[in-house]
């Protein structure tokens, strides 16, 4: 303990593993949310869209109901939001700590901002081709799955790989009340211990893995929209 | 002996409610196309030529009266006989409307695709159908090209070439040649004559100018304000048009083609 405090001097015994798992319970929580929180995200943003007035399934009253509850918990700090869903995560996941116990607001969160922005894509796709669509037979569902979301890929690559980037932020914060990941590492052996040598190797890591999955999507949305 | 009636609306009416203002769009519309005919409509933007002829495949319902369609009541259908109808009524859009994430070849399967219950084609089949198709609209070779690399023109065969997919009766064609070049309007129009002559397609067709009309239709309604006001062939038409609406677009047409002019 004493060795570690003395400020400068980094003993990598104990901080190598510590970062190695730091940056495996990162990677766990930002992946395990980006399916789960990208899945429902995708599945809601589709019932908003379709629901719109005027839409494929036009139903204002859901609508509005689904816009009311997105709208309420996106402008929520996330680490604010973090201890109010406490009570529901430990109803749900048995535990509030520990980095499982940090998927669940994570999940809720990323599903509200994938919506939005699953949702902002699918408007931009033109009516014409929906009723060129439903013109040779297709039914709505088919219509929605065969003709829209694929008109939307590119924007959709790019809009995900933003979620990706706001899941790494949560992660962080999540760390507080014991998620772990990097951003926990740099907090207890960076800040507490006055080493800013590994809060910037947090620092680099997170750059590294951001900047990674952005030029995947970007190559990705590339390649989708050469045509 | 006549033709028969492909088409035949009896009394349709159709309005709009857009924030509380009701827009009559079509209004009490009795007229039959016949089978094999190019039958065009022609009006002013705004008369109601587009929502006419989605009334045809029910993108749009009517409020009362009827469509007939090959005999039977559009306008009475759930979505499986829909479906099943829509397989005999291609359409074709003045914007195209392609599919832009996908290749031509994906754009003239899709239908294909839609219909393979009722078409019960194999892969191979399905395949050797969309090439006959692009051959038939001039474009073999172009298979894997996206609609973005295509020229207008282009655009359109590949929208005839989907609309023709699944072996229509009639053809619908809304403005189709509104956003194209002249050149390129008569090449369409050409191979729209040669979609009528091979395979006895009817072809209903919409257009805001009688010079189009005057390519290839035989018949010609000419509709104002929700209302067919005039019907009779293009010839008596042109040379002898009764209503306030034919006689602008007549007067129009000579102005533009050169028979009259703005200069003093
Ligand atoms: N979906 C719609 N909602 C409200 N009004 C519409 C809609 N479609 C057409 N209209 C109105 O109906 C009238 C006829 O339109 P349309 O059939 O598009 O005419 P045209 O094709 O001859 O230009 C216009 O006044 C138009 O504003
Ligand atoms: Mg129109």
């Amino acid at each position: 303990m004493s060795s570690l405090f003395s400020a400068g001097k980094t003993d990598w015994s104990i901080i190598g593993p510590a970062l190695i798992q730091a940056v495996q319970e990162t990677l766990y929580m930002v992946m395990l949310t980006l399916l789960i929180g990208g899945i429902l995200g995708m599945i809601l943003g589709c019932i908003l869209w379709s629901t719109r007035k005027g839409s494929i399934f036009s139903n204002p009253a859901l609508y509005k109901v689904l816009e009311f509850i997105v709208n309420l918990v996106r402008p929520i700090p996330f680490i604010i939001f973090l201890s109010a869903v406490q009570p529901l995560t430990i109803t749900i996941v048995g535990t509030s700590l520990g980095t499982t116990a940090a998927i669940f607001p994570m999940c809720i969160f990323c599903t509200m901002a994938t919506s939005r922005i699953v949702e902002q894509s699918l408007i931009n796709v033109d009516y014409g081709v929906i009723e060129a669509s439903y013109a040779m037979g297709a039914s709505r569902l088919k219509t929605l799955f065969w003709v829209v979301i694929p008109e939307v890929m590119p924007p959709l690559v790019l809009g995900y790989a933003f979620i990706f980037i706001g899941i790494m932020d949560m992660s962080a914060m999540a760390g507080t009340i014991g998620g772990g990941g990097l951003g926990d590492f740099a907090i207890q052996y960076g800040y507490n211990k006055f080493n800013p040598i590994i809060t910037w190797i947090s620092v680099g890591i997170i750059l590294v893995i951001v900047q990674c999955i952005q030029q995947f999507a970007n190559f990705l949305a590339k390649k989708l929209l050469q045509h | 002996m006549s033709k028969e009636a492909i088409v035949s609306f009896v009394n349709a009416k159709k309005t709009f409610k857009t924030k509380g203002k009701e827009q009559v769009a079509v209004r009490d519309v009795s007229f039959d196309v016949k089978e094999g005919e190019i039958f065009g409509i022609v009006g002013k933007s705004g008369a109601g030529k587009s929502t006419l002829i989605r009334l045809i495949n029910a993108l749009e319902k009517v409020d009362s009266g009827k469509v007939l369609v090959d005999g039977k009541d559009i306008t009475k259908m759930n979505y499986s006989q829909l479906k099943h109808i829509r397989k005999d009524i291609g359409i074709i859009f003045q914007h195209f409307n392609l599919f832009d994430s996908k290749t031509v070849f994906k754009n003239v399967e899709f239908p294909l695709k839609i219909q393979s219950k009722e078409l019960g084609l194999s892969d191979g089949e399905r395949q050797k159908t969309v090439l006959e198709l692009l051959d038939f609209v001039g474009l073999l070779g172009y298979e894997k090209h996206y609609p973005s690399e295509l020229s207008g023109g282009q655009k359109q065969r590949v929208g005839i070439a989907r609309a023709l997919a699944t072996s229509p009766k009639i053809l619908l064609a809304d403005e189709a040649t509104s956003a194209l070049d002249p050149e390129t309007t008569v090449e369409i129009m050409r191979l729209l004559k040669k979609v009528n002559k091979e395979f006895g397609i009817t072809i209903i067709l919409i257009t805001h100018t009688i010079s189009v009309v005057r390519l290839i239709c035989e018949r010609v309604a000419v509709m104002s304000e929700g209302e067919v006001v005039e019907l009779d062939t293009y010839k008596n038409v042109f040379k002898n048009p009764k209503s306030d609406a034919a006689k602008s677009l007549v007067n129009v047409f000579k102005i533009l083609e050169g028979d009259g002019s703005l200069h003093e």
